[in-house]
């Protein structure tokens, strides 16, 4: 059943009127099964948009380069219709803004139902019973009284976990979770990681998570990829990368945290222009050399398995 | 509770009505009193809905309260006229949430800046105020090529920044902080808040912080209040709060942050 | 560099980013042509649009009188050329007259809100619901026909589209931060509407300013055309059309001519509305850094 997915030389570019812009470039990771994968990184790091281009769900502009296999299956060979059948299917989304990924005019458990009916028409008493069956696991008390409900209807925090059910719906091998916690206060963000937790206790561990939450990410992670500027600049496990930051950029970032005294990234430093082709991190990095204006760095192998684009550690 | 401290706020009560059919009153702000003694920061930690920000908005005067009264350096700033409170306003601003959409977005920058000092009549002539403003973005780290920018041409930190940089040319004495940070990134948070900080100790500011971040506020504050349904619960330091918080929500509160 | 901080909702942004469209040259063309050939009818018409001929009267299309002459032996393409001149202006005059109008009106009740915004709009359903053509047909009756009651009919029928559009426009950017933080900057109520709101909106009123005109325009031609606008013998294309109706089987070309003018006319304002609306729909060239 397990399938890993493996990117390489991947890339999404966005053609737009004033030319192309490149939103991820170079990057080359396995998500292997069995495990969460956390992807961090600050807004316009690409992390979204890396998430997106293995569902294919993007914009009509953008155009994918590289290759991503799922198994066996190079999915950006795949035809839009065999596509839909990944989606939900195999690979499953959480997505960024569960009332906006729900249909308000329709009722909450016929939309929760027809994920699995579309795929299976059949099923119906299935797709039921596994509703059920879910929505008291996530913490719903009595499921078919909020079947009858609309989306509105419901507080945020159970929209929240009702797109988890959505996703679930179909039993998928993969989960991807695109900024669970976004704008959620404390006491929500805990309910959202508690949810998460579940659904990589009990239903599947393989899973992406896209956030900017460094705290969720560590908690729920066992690999984190660090994004900036569309480049993933170190990658590697938990406590490598989030506890002994390589990367000038993951160090600044860890330090920023409220939790480590909010020491704040510099910010882009003066007499330093704007560039292209060197190190993307080279405006604000304060280790910046000569070499990384001019040069664009390579992933450097450290042990286990750990990857870092930085010149340091050549 | 004594109104002497620089910013003070006594028994604030706001409330709305709801529905049309089935009107129901919904205490947004229930009684709330503290005080801000001079130079200090106090923080409003509370969950969404909980009525921070509409004690914000009732302080600066944007909505009128029910009931109770605000005290600036020891004078009643509520239910002042319109003329009056134009004077309380060069001593008292406000900086919003949405750094992208506190600009009026067809104005540059530098005119959005120069505004406030135009309304108050602050400095004689452009050439000073423009000056007064160079000075103020060097202070905050902004570039001055900014000036002939749009909003949306910059980055929200930047915005809010500027948003910042404008309450300044007033030389306020106090500075209310409605959520500054919780759009923005982490590493830009930890910029502003630490040009904050800065800031006070420069210019001997007061502040009062509203933020659902627990964690935040504990690094920004000497004193935090906890917010839950309208009412303010608690309030005590730093160390209080954390190691003996006395309510359940504030326990819980507690603890859904250090969970992590 | 600088493309590399885009973020993804700019890029979304610039994918929408409008292309020049050849229709829209097009339309943009012709109303240029119109616009030019009425302002120098005087110097480029060939005869006199007043000047009777009786000899050369009904003449099909011909060398000395390109579009022909009517039944008093006019010359056709002299009128079309001055045709335009009367009804444009007055279309104008009278929608900017209701943009004034609206825009103050709507601008009062969206802002300040509460009673007076009841009331406001209780009178503008009032005025929303009587039906524009009658409406004009029953001021032109009451006060006789004539250029001033048609400029008071075309007022009192559209300031209301006017009104409720920025009324709805002041309604949401009242709530956006800057407005509030310019109160809280100790900004008053005339600077906030008049520096900060009013700038705002110009976009969206400019767009329903030209679907207006163009729709003030055929009211005119309409109602020139029942003899209650222009009167005869004034060189207009509704009133053209009137004086078509005994010959037109004879000469077609007598009220095929300007009806091609009017609808023309409305069509190219009405693609460049469009195209307008378009543009400034997108808040075009969203370029972060240098």
């Amino acid at each position: 059943m397990g399938k890993e997915i493996k990117v390489c030389e991947f890339g999404v570019t966005f053609h737009t009127a004033h030319g192309p812009v490149s939103a991820v470039r170079d990057v080359n990771t396995v998500f292997r099964e069995g495990e969460v994968t956390g992807l961090i990184g600050e807004s316009g790091s690409g992390k979204s948009v890396l998430g997106m281009a293995i569902l294919q769900l993007l914009p009509a502009n953008a155009r994918i380069e590289g290759s991503c296999l799922y198994g066996d299956t190079e999915l950006t060979a795949l035809s839009e219709k065999e596509m839909e059948q990944i989606r939900g299917n195999e690979i499953a989304l959480i997505p960024q803004n569960p009332v906006e990924s729900l249909n308000p005019v329709l009722r909450i458990g016929r939309q929760l139902t027809e994920a699995m009916t579309i795929h299976a028409p059949g099923k119906k008493a299935e797709a039921k019973q596994r509703y059920q069956d879910l929505m008291s696991r996530l913490g719903f008390s009595r499921p078919e009284l909020v079947s009858r409900q609309y989306s509105f209807q419901l507080s945020g925090g159970m929209n929240q976990r009702m797109i988890a059910v959505l996703g679930l719906m179909n039993r998928p091998v993969w989960m991807i979770a695109d900024e669970p916690t976004k704008g959620l206060d404390a006491i929500l963000r805990r309910q959202v990681y508690e949810v998460l937790q579940e659904i990589t206790m009990r239903d599947t561990r393989n899973m992406i998570l896209i956030t900017h939450d460094v705290a969720l990410a560590r908690k729920l992670s066992q690999k984190i990829l660090v994004l900036y500027q569309g480049e993933i600049l170190e990658q590697g496990t938990v406590a490598d990368v989030l506890d002994h930051p390589a990367h000038p950029y993951t160090r600044g970032l860890i330090g920023s945290l409220p939790k480590n005294g909010m020491k704040p990234i510099g910010q882009p430093l003066k007499g330093r222009e704007d560039i292209t082709g060197g190190c993307v991190f080279y405006l604000r990095c304060p280790q910046a050399t000569k070499r990384c204006r001019q040069e664009h760095p390579r992933e450097s192998g450290l042990e286990n398995g750990r990857k870092v684009r930085c010149f340091l550690y050549e | 509770m004594n109104n002497d401290g620089m910013l003070s706020v006594r028994h604030l009560s706001k409330s709305y009505t709801r529905g049309v059919v089935r009107r129901q009153r919904v205490d947004a702000v229930k009684d709330v009193s503290f005080s801000i003694p001079a130079g200090t920061a106090m923080g409003i930690a509370g969950n969404s809905g909980c009525g921070k920000s509409t004690i914000a908005r009732m302080i600066m005067g944007l909505i009128p309260p029910d009931d109770g009264a605000v005290f600036l350096d020891g004078r009643q700033i509520s239910g002042l006229k319109a003329g009056e409170m134009k004077t309380v306003r060069r001593q008292i601003q406000i900086i919003f949430q949405h750094p992208e959409s506190s600009l009026d977005p067809r104005r540059k920058i530098i005119e959005s800046v120069l505004e406030a000092m135009e309304i108050h009549g602050v400095k004689q002539g452009r050439a000073q105020r423009e000056a007064r403003v160079e000075e103020l973005f060097e202070m905050l780290g902004l570039h001055t090529r900014l000036f002939q920018r749009y909003p949306h041409q910059i980055s929200g930190g930047e915005a809010q920044r500027i948003v910042i940089a404008r309450a300044l040319t007033l030389e306020p004495k106090v500075l209310i902080l409605d959520e500054p940070t919780s759009m923005l990134d982490a590493s830009i948070q930890a910029h502003i808040l630490t040009l904050l900080k800065t800031l006070q100790e420069a210019l001997g500011l007061t502040y009062l912080l509203i933020s659902h971040d627990l964690e935040v506020l504990c690094w920004f504050c000497d004193r935090i209040g906890i917010m839950t349904g309208g009412a303010l619960i608690e309030t005590g330091t730093r160390t209080e709060i954390l190691e003996k918080p006395e309510q359940p929500f504030t326990k819980k509160l507690v603890e859904s942050f250090f969970a992590f | 560099m600088m493309k590399r901080q885009k973020t993804e909702n700019q890029i979304r942004t610039d994918q929408d980013k409008i292309k020049i469209d050849a229709g829209h040259v097009m339309a943009a063309l012709l109303l240029v042509f119109i616009l030019l050939v009425s302002l120098f009818a005087p110097l480029l018409a060939p005869y006199d649009p007043y000047q009777l001929d009786m000899r050369h009267a009904l003449e099909p299309p011909c060398a000395a009188h390109l579009l022909g002459t009517d039944a008093i032996g006019r010359d056709v393409l002299s009128r079309i050329m001055y045709g335009g001149r009367q009804s444009l202006l007055l279309a104008a005059a009278a929608t900017g007259l209701s943009m004034t109008l609206g825009c103050i009106i709507g601008m009062i009740a969206g802002y300040f809100g509460g009673k007076t915004d009841l009331v406001i709009t209780a009178v503008s359903n009032v005025f929303q619901g009587i039906p524009g053509m009658t409406m004009m047909i029953a001021i032109a009756g009451l006060m006789g026909s004539g250029v001033t009651s048609m400029l008071l009919a075309l007022v009192i029928t559209s300031w209301v589209g006017f009104s409720r559009l920025v009324r709805g426009e002041v309604m949401k950017l009242k709530q956006e931060y800057f407005v509030e933080g310019l109160k809280g900057l100790g900004a008053g109520n005339m600077r906030i509407l008049l520096l900060h709101i009013g700038p705002n909106l110009i976009g969206s009123i400019l767009i329903i300013f030209a679907t207006r005109i163009a729709s003030a325009m055929l009211s005119v031609a309409s109602l020139s055309f029942l003899g209650l606008g222009l009167q005869p013998p004034t060189p207009d294309w509704g009133v053209m059309i009137s004086d078509a109706r005994t010959h037109f089987r004879q000469v077609p070309m007598l009220a095929i001519a300007p009806g091609v003018m009017i609808v023309l006319l409305s069509l190219s304002i009405n693609i460049l509305a469009d195209a307008l609306r378009d543009r400034l729909d997108v808040r075009a060239d969203v370029v972060k850094g240098d």
